[in-house]
Parts: C-alpha cells; sequence; structure tokens
C-alpha cells in the first residue's frame, strides 16, 4: 500500500482546499505567526506548496508531469480557485501550474559563496494566490467538491498512488460537522490506498507548532481536534522519510500541522533520486 | 594488458537517462593502464547527466594521476564551470530564459554517484592489479571463474536507498565527500570479469547472487553480442522490468573481459 511509482507514465494527484472564508481575517496565534493573519497564512501555504512540488518535479527547461493538481476555495463560494488561464479548471497537470502563475514576485535571498562568506541572489518567487477572507466555511460543501472531482480521477487511474488532499484551514466549518463528509473522501480509493487527507490548521489560538502528533497527544482546542479526528495516518514510507529527516513520528502519527509549515509533506514523497539532505 | 570492454548500446535507459559511462563504445582496449567509469546522475537535480558524463570522461582522461577523488574534481569543477556558462549564454542567444523553476536547479548544482576503475599491468606478469573509488551507489564486481571475488562498494542489496551519496558540481555541495567516498584495491588475473554498474542493475545483480544464483554469464553475453546487442539487451531489461525484478530506473553497465 502506498507503494506505487509517482512518475510521468504512473502520475498521481495532489487536490488543496483552501478556506478563504470570512473568519481567516484573524490573525494566526503561536510566536512563529510575525502577525499575519490567516488568509495570509492560508495564501502563502499553498503558493509553498505549489512551489515546492513543482519544484520536485523540474528538469532542465520543463516540469515532469507526475501530478495533475487542483485547489479549491471555500468561502463565499466553493470552486475551483486558480485565476488567469487555469481559471475555472477542477485538475491541471503539473507543467501548466508551473507555467501559469498569476505572477512571478522578484526578491533576493543570501547565498554561501562557497568560500565562508554570503552572496545577495536573485530569485523568481511564483504566486498563484492572494489573501482573500469573505463569507462563511462550507467545509462540508468543499468536501463534497472534492470527492466529486476525485471519484473519476481514482476510476481512471486504478494503478497510481492515492491522490494527496490538503485541507488548509482554521477549522471553523459554518455548514455542519464535516467529519461524514470527510469519511466518503476517504473512501475514495485506488489499488494502491485510499486517499489521504490531511489538514494544515492554522488558528488564531497561541499554542507552539505541532507535526504529525499521534491521537495520544493533546491538542490546543476543539478544531485542531476535529481536524486532527479527520485526518488520515501518515503512511509508512512518509513516516520513515520524516524519520530520516529528523522529525518524531510514531505508528499512529497522522497527516495534521498545527501553525506550522505543511511544506515537508512534500518533501517526505519518495520520488525520484535526489541530493541527500545530511 | 588487452581486454575486451562490452557497453550497452544507446537506448537501454528510460527516455530521460541520466547515466554516463565511459568508454563510450565497447570493443578491443590495450594499455599499460586501462580506466572504464560509471555515473548517475541524481533525478532531482538539474543538468545531471552533463555531470555524469562530464565526471567519467575527467576520470578516464587523467591516467597520469592518483585515484583520488580531489584530483577528479580539480579537472571536473573547471570544465563544468567552462560547460554551464556556455550553457547559460545558449540558452540567452536562443531566447529559451532560465525560468522561476529552474533556478533553484541551476543554483544548486548537479550531483550523481560515481565508481571508477583502474587497471594496471605488473612488470614481466600477464597479471597486474587493480584501484577503485567510488561515492554513492554505482558499484564495481570483481568476477573470478565461477566466483563473485570482489563488490564494492556495496555489499548488500539490502544496502541501497534512494538517498546515496552523491558528488556535487558544486563545491559547497560537497563537504561531506571525505567521509562518502569509498576506495578499494585488489589484482586481477587473465580471465577476471570486472563490471560497474549504476544501481538498479546492481540491486538486482546482488540479489541473484544473494539467491544462489550466477548472474554474470548471464549480463556478459548480453553485452558481448554487438550486433544484435541493444535490441537484446532491452527485451532483457523489459521482461525483468514486468516481473518487477529490477527497478524501472536508467541501466547501466560497463563490462571488462581481461584476456
Amino acid at each position: 500500500m502506498y507503494k506505487a511509482e509517482i512518475s510521468e507514465r504512473t502520475p498521481s494527484c495532489f487536490l488543496f482546499m483552501i478556506d478563504q472564508s470570512g473568519s481567516m481575517q484573524d490573525p494566526v496565534g503561536g510566536s512563529e505567526s510575525d502577525g499575519k493573519n490567516k488568509a495570509k497564512a492560508v495564501a502563502d501555504a499553498v503558493n509553498r506548496l505549489l512551489r515546492e512540488v513543482v519544484l520536485r518535479c523540474a528538469a532542465a527547461e520543463r516540469i515532469k508531469d507526475r501530478f495533475e493538481v487542483g485547489v479549491i476555495g471555500y468561502g463565499s463560494k466553493v470552486g475551483p480557485a486558480f485565476c488567469g488561464d487555469l481559471s475555472g479548471r477542477d485538475l491541471v497537470r503539473l507543467s501548466e501550474v508551473a507555467t501559469h502563475p498569476a505572477r512571478i514576485d522578484p526578491r533576493t535571498k543570501k547565498v554561501e559563496d562557497g568560500t565562508g562568506g554570503l552572496v545577495e541572489q536573485k530569485v523568481q518567487i511564483p504566486i498563484w494566490f492572494d489573501p482573500v477572507a469573505d463569507g462563511g466555511t462550507p467545509m462540508c460543501a468543499a468536501l463534497q467538491r472534492t470527492t466529486s472531482i476525485l471519484e473519476p480521477w481514482v476510476n481512471a487511474h486504478r494503478a497510481s498512488y492515492p491522490p494527496i488532499v490538503i485541507n488548509i484551514t482554521d477549522g471553523e466549518s459554518t455548514d455542519g460537522d464535516p467529519s461524514q463528509a470527510a469519511a466518503a473522501l476517504k473512501a475514495l480509493a485506488t489499488d494502491d490506498g485510499s486517499v489521504l487527507f490531511y489538514n494544515l490548521h492554522l488558528s488564531s489560538t497561541p499554542a507552539p507548532t505541532s507535526l504529525f502528533p499521534d491521537p495520544d497527544q493533546s491538542l490546543p482546542d476543539q478544531f485542531a481536534r476535529l481536524l486532527f479526528d479527520m485526518s488520515s495516518p501518515l503512511p509508512q514510507q512518509t513516516r520513515i522519510a520524516a524519520s530520516e529527516r529528523g522529525y518524531n513520528v510514531t505508528e499512529q502519527a497522522r497527516g495534521f500541522v498545527f501553525n506550522g509549515d505543511g511544506v515537508v509533506l512534500v518533501d517526505f514523497l519518495d520520488i525520484g533520486t535526489r541530493p541527500s539532505l545530511r | 594488458m588487452s581486454a575486451v570492454c562490452g557497453v550497452p548500446k544507446a537506448g537501454c535507459s528510460c527516455e530521460d537517462s541520466d547515466d554516463a559511462w565511459c568508454p563510450a563504445e565497447g570493443g578491443l582496449l590495450s594499455g599499460e593502464r586501462l580506466r572504464i567509469a560509471i555515473a548517475d546522475g541524481a533525478t532531482e537535480a538539474l543538468l545531471s547527466r552533463q555531470w555524469a558524463q562530464l565526471l567519467v570522461r575527467a576520470f578516464c582522461e587523467q591516467t597520469g594521476v592518483s585515484l583520488a577523488v580531489e584530483e577528479l574534481l580539480a579537472v571536473a569543477y573547471p570544465a563544468w564551470k567552462t560547460w554551464r556558462q556556455g550553457y547559460l549564454r545558449e540558452r540567452h542567444a536562443k531566447n529559451r530564459p532560465i525560468q522561476w523553476f529552474e533556478e533553484p536547479g541551476l543554483a544548486a548544482g548537479a550531483f550523481a554517484a560515481f565508481c571508477g576503475l583502474e587497471l594496471s599491468e605488473r612488470e614481466h606478469s600477464a597479471s597486474g592489479e587493480w584501484s577503485a573509488i567510488a561515492v554513492g551507489d554505482c558499484c564495481f564486481f570483481h568476477v573470478r571463474g565461477d566466483r563473485l571475488v570482489r563488490c564494492f562498494p556495496i555489499q548488500e542489496s539490502s544496502e541501497f536507498t534512494n538517498h546515496p551519496a552523491l558528488i556535487s558540481s558544486n563545491p559547497t555541495g560537497n563537504t561531506l565527500l571525505s567521509k562518502t567516498v569509498s576506495s578499494a584495491r585488489g589484482a586481477w588475473e587473465p580471465g577476471d570479469r570486472m563490471l560497474l554498474m549504476s544501481d538498479a542493475l546492481a540491486a538486482w545483480f546482488l540479489k541473484e547472487v544473494e539467491s544462489g544464483h550466477l548472474p554474470w554469464d548471464e549480463l556478459s553475453s548480453l553485452v558481448v553480442q554487438r550486433e544484435e546487442g541493444g535490441a537484446i539487451f532491452m527485451a532483457w531489461l523489459d521482461k525483468l522490468r514486468r516481473a518487477h525484478a529490477i527497478r524501472n530506473d536508467d541501466v547501466s553497465l560497463v563490462a571488462l573481459y581481461l584476456l
């Protein structure tokens, strides 16, 4: 289970659900948040995740289409959230995501110059989403929309690594308890396993970052508990990758992150040979 | 000293193969010293195929210097810098600018696993010595008769991972190289077979040995048939891949039969 090769011949699927509701205007809690509001944190999180997936699949002058990608926004409405040329589309090829950001922001960063010093390097940072905070939080409707997109996908890709759904939210659903809708989503499966449903919880509660806790760990608030309970356990290969990188994960670890950086979830995927991190 | 060298025909690896080997063509090799090498570029690093090619060429062309990895890099680093500058100029000239998703990879540099073997003759003797260096999971197997005499640097098929040590084209990526490079020495006799392989084939080879089989005859016969070698090797590989007996990855082999 969760051993299928992720390649251009047998691609997998990432689907992000991004909470764009009015409650996201509030600030993120905790000392690592820099005082930014949750809507900015969501936009930053999904932009970083998309960037990371693209970089993992980059080759010279092209992107290896190892994934199809979708982004569902939920707030005043529920639907595909890409804009511009990708507008209105449920799932797009990763190469299309890479070549159609909303804009590119130029930034500089300091890098080692190889002789013990630092030098400034210009980098181009792609932006697909800007912060949005408007309306209620129809998480159940978003889960149902996600399920309706992924059901034909899993049927058409029986041999593939199962889709990974990452929900980035403050957890304050306004259209009912999303647990049942989440269960229906996780019931979808390819021959390699069920859909993986992970949650990145951005909370106003000032509590420390928590990454991949197990059921025994206490959680900061009721919304964290709800999202944790809906999150899929991490597959064995993902746990091994996490441990190799120094993360403390048990066999019961779930794909849940509280007020932290979810980019590691992409980092843990087994795609291709890459330079050692040590 | 003479040896028959066999390498696979072009097209034996996956479409975007990042493997490189030297010599590029098989045939009869002679000399006081012979060098062969194999390198496997990291698929997730940009331009790794070009770096792998440059490494094997730098190793095989420097028969006058020691096998130390520092000597290899003393040649490879400037060669890479020249090649990279030319590559970026060409992209600019052809109006194919570097895209945002290429920037981090270009800055980080290219990476490859590597294994190089040098053979030298003993005076007044038909036999001689060999020396090898390796970084990562490209492997050397020394076969004598029906026995595997030596495997280097990996001893068991369970040791293969998705995160082997690698040589970087960027000096900042090689800070741990002194800890990850391995070297070995031994003696060779006429009739010995010296095989270099990239990781997917090496892992299959070791698993066969661990199961009590003698996989070198199968491999040797595949590369020696130079006329139809390509098609037969591909058909054999397809059979192994369909049976999931070998990882779906680039497959490269340099086989020396010492005369």
